[in-house]
Formats: structure tokens, sequence, C-alpha cells
């Protein structure tokens, strides 16, 4: 049997190697969703010895060291009920999985409640590096809309601090606000793609093309309220063929120049965009696309719109001279 | 080369005075190590290093020369560089000894970086700037702005083109050195030697071909262009005429690209470039010498379907001959009086 001194003692001895492997599990994890072009925050919770010995109390756990599995935690926060799946093969592909619950599938049709994938994971010895003293650790990763994340914060406030216990009717008005929030990530993900194949708006459509490959290729967050106001302009230099044909050209080019990209969004995430905003944008990169297929073209749409010397900037940093009375 | 591609990882900035034929001139003024170079101001000379190299010409280093430059160049290119410090030194030594009194003091700059992925050097001539800055300011209680005269600038915003040159071997051949040189052409108005004292004297590189070869080449391709590309009659005159104004004016240098844009119409513009790129024309400035179209450049001239040809001198032709379309139908139109008829 345990005591609450020599548990907490034992466990602030590993503690900060928890820790250590919290932050490393979420280095890799979030390189991983960036490399394939998925929006989450990814947070580490590295566990105190406080919260490890109440939870030992709570769960009234005979052996607290190897019964609390979540001494290191990642949690993963996802726009799109969509990217869950996209996220849970990251995972798979990333780290050894010791255990997979999916809370929604256990749920079944019948009941509501708390919503998300948990995973218990640990690195794979190619993952280690010098720190050999995070093998066989456990970490735990949780993967939530943000909605789910929202009613888990909220619900836990609710239900389980409730005082007294919640009578059948504040039961049941609890089950319908997690039935709301289940149809709310429903029908975000549903109303997006509809938006999508229905929006005469090009410019939206041209920005979830380039999306995931400037988040891959940039790591960086972008500005999408410009974003839509360039593209809206941009997009009428496609205007001559059919949206599935500009998507293939844009995928080529991108293909083709993918270590370029890489290397100019890397220069500029480091140094600042300073007077080239537009480069760390995915619309740079179809800015790009059309200035090496007509530059005099880009030049007739632009200058009505915006700062000549803002696509100067893109040019030169691409590598084709504009006319020098531009 | 795709300039898009470089990446500058050092610098090293030395300042070279004028040099007094008579009396005492200042020695240069030698760094001893690398500038510090954080991230902003990496990113703002390679922004300046891409926008004047887009305008360059291709060179080759001279067989035989009096300049270090050729050799210095391959040795920080080669297997065994030598000390960059020590090459950038003797590149500043190099320029101060071989001024003469038109030439500007400045500053000179080596650089080491990436382009296409392989290792290139990049030399820079810079002059001095001067600029005013204005920071907010209270005083005695009263908001204003403070003037300060700034006299050390070496880059700015609006620093256009600058002399610069960029040498890179394109494959592990350790015999071949490519080179592109931008020139801001100042000191034209000195005349020859002004001009080409960097490119020649201090670099030690000529133009990888003959000026007289490279404007003969654009002027067959855009001839070409003109007659096999361009369907609309009126476009044609207007091109030719324009072609022929722009390489018989007195500027030194033929850029393609603001040629397209200035005289050119519509998709013409690009169709234009690719053609020249294609008949391997440079798209950045090239120097101009006529010397080989000189005849073309003094009639202009129209040759009609049925043989029927209209020449002039080009001032006469535009003043004077319209082409235009009138119901599917060429209209070439004269206003002159007959001087003569038959022989």
């Amino acid at each position: 049997m345990w005591d609450v001194e020599s548990i907490g003692a034992e466990f602030s001895k590993v503690q900060p190697l928890f820790e250590r492997l919290g932050r490393r599990v979420r280095e890799l994890f979030e390189g991983d969703a960036k490399s394939s072009g998925i929006k989450a925050a990814i947070t580490d919770r590295p566990k105190d010895v406080d919260s490890f010995v109440k939870k030992a109390i709570r769960k009234n756990y005979d052996d607290p060291m190897d019964q609390i599995r979540d001494k290191a935690g990642v949690r993963a926060i996802v726009v799109y009920q969509d990217d869950v799946s996209r996220v849970r093969d990251l995972i798979k592909d990333r780290f050894v999985v010791l255990h997979e619950e999916d809370k929604v599938a256990e749920l079944g049709s019948t009941k509501l409640g708390y919503q998300g994938v948990h995973f218990e994971v640990m690195l794979k010895p190619g993952d280690l590096g010098e720190d050999h003293d995070l093998a066989d650790l456990i970490c735990e990763i949780q993967i939530h809309t943000r909605a789910q994340s929202a009613w888990a914060e909220v619900s836990h406030e609710l239900v389980y601090k409730a005082l007294p216990a919640p009578g059948p009717e504040t039961e049941r008005r609890v089950m319908l606000l997690q039935a709301l929030m289940e149809l709310f990530d429903r029908e975000v993900g549903e109303i997006r793609i509809e938006l999508l194949e229905a929006s005469e708006r090009k410019a939206a459509r041209l920005l979830a093309v380039l999306e995931p490959h400037f988040l891959r290729l940039s790591g960086s967050l972008y500005d999408q309220e410009l974003s839509m106001r360039v593209l809206d302009v941009v997009a009428n230099l496609y205007e001559d063929e059919s949206f599935g044909a500009t998507e293939e050209r844009l995928g080529t080019f991108i293909t083709k120049n993918e270590q370029k990209l890489k290397q100019l969004f890397a220069g500029y995430r480091e140094g600042g965009t300073g007077s080239n905003p537009l480069l760390l944008q995915p619309e740079s990169m179809t800015i790009f696309e059309r200035l090496e297929q007509d530059r005099f073209s880009v030049l007739d749409q632009w200058g009505e719109s915006f700062d000549i010397r803002l696509l100067k900037r893109l040019a030169d940093a691409w590598g084709i001279p504009l006319p020098e009375n531009a | 080369m795709d300039l898009g591609t470089f990446e500058m990882n050092k610098i090293i900035v030395h300042e070279v005075p004028k040099r007094l034929a008579h009396g005492d001139s200042q020695p240069p003024e030698l760094s001893e190590i690398e500038s510090p170079l954080d991230a902003a101001v990496r990113g703002f000379i390679t922004e300046k290093l891409k926008e004047t190299l887009n305008l360059a010409f291709e060179v080759v280093m001279q067989q035989s020369t009096e300049s270090p430059v050729p050799d210095l160049i391959s040795s920080l290119l080669g297997k065994n560089p030598i000390d960059f410090v020590e090459a950038s030194v003797q590149m500043a030594n190099h320029l101060y000894n071989s001024q003469h009194g038109a030439m500007s003091e400045g500053l000179l700059s080596l650089a080491a970086g990436e382009v296409d992925s392989r290792l290139c050097a990049v030399i820079l001539k810079l002059e001095r700037e001067q600029g005013t800055r204005f920071q907010s300011e209270v005083i005695n209680g009263q908001r204003t702005f403070r003037l300060d005269n700034i006299e050390d600038l070496m880059l700015t915003d609006k620093t256009r083109v600058f002399k610069a040159a960029l040498f890179f071997r394109p494959s592990d051949d350790d015999d071949v050195i490519e080179g592109h040189v931008s020139d801001d052409q100042r000191g034209k108005s000195s005349g020859r030697g002004v001009a080409d004292f960097f490119l020649h004297s201090f670099l030690g590189c000529d133009f990888k071909e003959e000026p007289n070869v490279v404007t003969r080449r654009a002027w067959d391709a855009s001839e070409t262009f003109i007659n096999a590309k361009v369907a609309d009659p009126v476009r044609q005159n207007k091109y030719q005429l324009a072609l022929m104004a722009e390489m018989g004016s007195a500027s030194p240098q033929f850029n393609s690209v603001n040629f397209a844009n200035n005289y050119l119409l519509g998709s013409d513009r690009q169709a234009f470039l690719d053609h020249l790129k294609e008949n391997s024309v440079p798209t950045g400035n090239f120097k101009k010498d006529t010397e080989l179209i000189k005849p073309a450049l003094d009639q202009a001239r129209i040759v009609s379907e049925n043989g029927i040809n209209v020449s002039g001198p080009l001032g006469a032709f535009k003043d004077r001959v319209a082409v235009s379309k009138k119901e599917n139908e060429t209209v070439i139109e004269i206003r002159d009086d007959i001087k003569r008829v038959g022989r």
C-alpha cells in the first residue's frame, strides 16, 4: 500500500523525464501535422506532482505509478471532424501505439457523452535520439475537435463539480447540449464541403487548394482575409480554364518547385517578411506560377488593386525581372 | 541560373576611398572579420541582390588578366578555398590600386552563399548613401519630430541597381565558372573608361558573347517574331518601328522585358519574351552594339504579299506611312509627294 508522501516523492523523481517526453512527442507530432498540411493546435501538458497524487487518491489506484497512464500528455485540437481520422493515421505512423480508445465509437448510436480519441504511445527507437531514458515511457495523446474540447471543459465544470448531483431534467438538458455539440461538428464539416463545391468565389476554392501545401512547406500561419482579397484578383488570371485544370496546374508547379518554395519560406520566416508581406501567404505560390507564365498579365491585373511594389518584391524574390517602369 | 534560389550566408565590407593621382590618399579601411548578420539584415541584402542581379548579363573570366579577382574567385569556389577574409582584402586592395581619378569612393563587399544549391561568391561595389531620419520626440512638453542626418547608409529600399557580380560553378567541372554582372552604368557620361572599369579592369572579365553578336541575335529573333507570330499587320508595323527606334536609340543597353512592356500589346508581350528565350537572347540587360545591324536600322521596310516594297528612313516612315485594316484588307497609306517614278 502506498502513502501520499512516498508516491509523491517517487513521481517527482521521474516527473522531469515525463515532461521531456511530452515535449518530444509534441514536437514530432507538430512536425508531422505541418508536413501533412493539417491545421491543429498541439500542446503538451506535463502532469505536476500535486495532480498525480490527487488522481491516485481519487481513482483509488493500487499502483498509481503503473495505472496513471497520462504522466505525460499531449492534446491535439483540430478544426474539422474529418481531420480527426487524418491525425489518427499520423499518430499510428509516428509512434508505437499501445492503446487506442475512440470515445465516439464506445458511445454507439444510442448514447451521448464525452467525445474524443485517446492514444497511449511510446517513442519509436529511431526517434529517441540521445534521449535513451525516454524509451518505453508512455505518453497519452488526446484528439478533439474544437467543439469537443470546449464541451470537455464546460462539462467538467457543469457535471463533475455539480453539488448536489443533477436531477433527471438537468441531466436531459446536458444530454441535449452534448447532442448539439455533436451536430455542430457534423454540420460544420458538411457545410464546408458544400460551400466549397458550390462556391462561385474562385478565391475560396483556390485557397482550399493552396492551404495544405502552404502549411506543409512553410509551417507558418497566415492572414486568411488578406489571402481572399489577393486571390479574388489572381483568380481572374485563370478565367480561361476550368477549375480542375487550374488545380492540376498549381499542383504540378508546387511539386516542381517544392525545394525552392521551402527555402524561400524558411528564409523569410527567419528574417521576417518586412517589405515583402505577401510572401508568407499561400497566394504567393499562385502569383509565382502566374509570373512564370505571363508576368505582364499579372502586372495588368495587379496595378488596379494593389501597390505594384508588393508584386515587384515577390517577382524579385522568385527571380522574375519585371519591367523597370512598372 | 535560377536567381530565385539565391541565399546569402555571410558578407564582409571594406571601405575603399578615392585614390588621388597626386598627394596623399587615405588607404582602404579594411575589415578583419565578417560582418555580424541577423536574419533581417541577411534577408534585406539578399532581396536587394536579387533585385539588381535580375538585370545582370553573363560574363566570362579573361584568360590572362592583371586582376587577381578571377583567381580569387576560382579559389573561393574550389576544393581548397582561400580564406574568405583574405580574399576580400586582396579584392579591396586591388580595387584601390587600380582606380583612377574619375572613380568614386565606395564600399567593396564580398558575400558568400548558394544559388541553384551550389556555392557562390558575390562581389558588390556600393557608394555611401545619405538620408534623413525622423523620430518622434517631446521637447519642453511639446511634440515634434527630430531630424538626424545619416551619412553611413550602404543600401536602402530606394537603391536600384548597383555594381554586383555573382560567380558560381554550375557543375562539378572545375574549369567552368559562370558569372553574372549587373552595372548601374553610372559614369557612362564619362565615357567607356569608367563604365567598363568594373567589368574589365576590376573583375578581369569580359562579356560572354560580344555585344554586337548578341544584339544581332536579338534583332533577328525580334524580326522573326514580328513576322511569324504577329498576325495583325497594324501591330507588325508598330512593333517594327518600335524595335528600330529602340535599337537605334542612344541607350547603351537593351532590355527585352522593358521593350515588351513599353511597345507590345496583350499576349504578344510574354510570347515575345518566350520567343527570345528560345533563341538564347538574354532577358536581363545586355550591352547594345548595332554594328552588325546598322543597315537594317537605316531603312524601315514593308513587303506586301504581292511583292510591293515600301521602304524609307525610319523618321520619314513613322511620319508618312500608316498601316490599317479596312474590311479584312490591309491598307498601307503613304502621304508624301512623288519625287520620281521609274529608276
